[in-house]
């Protein structure tokens, strides 16, 4: 698909996509439809800027709100249900790893600590031994 | 004069309704609905051209208009939406089901038969 002649246009069709709370395909229909309407507009009026772009198309958040209320409601809860889970998944995940390296990180320090206190003072025990025995 | 804020809200009950009743005139495209809404309805009524796709979109879906892309010019082409059979009875459903609306509301704001819509 050819790239829209003017930047604005551009940034303006981005964000739309953006901010559409629906499926993959409506997503796509509806930039499409956007893309040949803006196009049409730019062949009238070549350097149009975002100010007449949102004034003609609408802004974003108007064309999103618009995708909203006449979305499909039990497709659109379920896609809800599903984000909700994976964003469930990722907590939970991101808590038994932090706690997982955090046990670590606790088990090292332990080691540490043993390894400082305790090695040194079973050498001098060795040495009082050797001498007795003479 | 119209406050903006409590036209948006009506207009979204009545958007399917409206684009039907004006494909029902004439085929159209999607910045002539948008100019031909504000003009008929003594700019009353008003609707930016992106927010009207999820609308159309709906209602292509469900059967009751069909889009047909027609080359205008060399290079520009158009999409006209095009009322089909359903969305004819559909229009008249939701016509009905608009002035029912409209008579229930105004019998509680104004408390009387005054201001009832005939069929």
């Amino acid at each position: 698909m050819e790239k829209l002649p003017n930047k604005a246009a551009r940034q303006y069709l981005r964000r739309v996509r953006g901010l559409l709370p629906c499926s993959r395909k409506e997503k796509d229909r509806i930039t499409v439809s956007l893309r040949q309407s803006i196009s049409d507009f730019l062949a009238e009026q070549p350097e149009a800027d975002a100010a007449s772009l949102r004034e003609r198309f609408g802004p974003p958040e108007t064309i999103a709100a618009a995708c909203l209320e006449n979305a499909n409601v039990s497709n659109l809860l379920r896609r809800l249900k599903i984000k909700r889970r994976i964003v469930a998944i990722v907590i939970s995940a991101a808590v038994l790893l932090l706690l997982t390296w955090g046990f670590f990180i606790l088990q090292a320090q332990i080691r540490l600590h043993d390894y400082i206190y305790h090695s040194y003072s079973t050498e001098t025990i060795e040495i009082i031994s050797r001498d007795t025995s003479q | 004069m119209l406050d903006q804020g409590n036209a948006v809200n009506y207009q979204r009950g009545v958007a399917s309704l409206v684009l039907l009743a004006l494909l029902k005139q004439e085929d159209m495209y999607g910045y002539q609905l948008v100019q031909e809404m504000e003009r008929q309805s003594f700019g009353a009524l008003s609707m930016q051209e992106g927010a009207l796709y999820p609308v159309l979109y709906k209602l292509q879906d469900a059967g009751y208009i069909s889009a047909e892309r027609v080359l205008v010019g060399k290079r520009m082409t158009r999409v006209y939406y095009h009322l089909e059979p359903s969305g004819d009875a559909y229009l008249k459903q939701l016509i009905r089901e608009y002035k029912a609306v409209v008579n229930g509301v105004l019998q509680i704001a104004e408390g009387s038969e005054h201001g009832k819509i005939t069929e």
